[in-house]
């Protein structure tokens, strides 16, 4: 909590405290917890591929909300329905509000992405609809 | 397509918002069951899921191999 700032809920911080980590606008940061019970339970390659995810998955919020061309929400729920099963029911099953949607829809796909191009293939995978691709590459990935 | 001049300043401000919820597994998940979900994801487009390590990553980086 911050002098001049209205504190969260409680729900929000109950959210905030079992993440592992998140994107904070006002440092323009992402923060990961390092120590996160499920990080320190997983095994070395578990725990780096989760990480890895996480930072990207948080990173592609931060590219998401800031985007000079940013994405209409109500188009959420219709882009969700074209996306890749393995994105499409993790979202469904987070209790998201449908205008959160479209941002983890970014988010997970950008993680995604990033995994792609590391592996040396950049560009569009065929398993991504090109709609959504079109979306991720105006945020600039 | 509108830009973000063109957005009325509350919508800019609720999505920020929306935006920044932090990442958190589900109910009961653990790590390798989340990863486990998009390897099975990958394999059904055809890409045998691979996890690079940090190591990896860094070296990539650092040879500028990923670009800007």
């Amino acid at each position: 909590m911050s002098a001049g700032h209205t504190p969260p809920s409680k729900a929000r911080t109950a959210a905030d405290n079992e993440a592992l980590g998140m994107w904070v606008p006002g440092l323009r940061l992402v923060l990961i917890n390092e120590v996160h019970p499920a990080l320190l339970s997983a095994d070395l390659a578990t725990r780096e591929a989760l990480l890895t995810w996480v930072a990207w998955h948080e990173w592609g919020h931060a590219l998401s909300v800031t985007s000079p061309s940013p994405h209409d929400p109500s188009e959420g729920v219709r882009l969700l329905a074209l996306a890749p099963d393995g994105i499409r029911e993790r979202i469904r099953r987070g209790s998201y509000r449908r205008r959160e949607y479209i941002h983890e829809l970014i988010a997970e796909t950008y993680a995604l992405l990033m995994r792609e191009r590391i592996e040396g293939r950049p560009g569009q995978p065929p398993w991504l609809p090109n709609e959504i691709y079109q979306l991720i590459s105006r945020i600039g990935i | 397509m509108a830009t973000k001049r063109d957005l009325p300043a509350d919508i800019e401000d609720r999505d920020i918002a929306e935006g920044t919820r932090g990442f958190a597994l589900g109910s009961g998940e653990t790590a390798e069951q989340f990863l486990a979900v998009r390897e099975d994801m990958l394999r059904s487009a055809g890409i045998e899921p691979r996890w690079p390590g940090a190591a990896e990553i860094r070296r990539k980086i650092e040879a500028g191999e990923l670009g800007t």
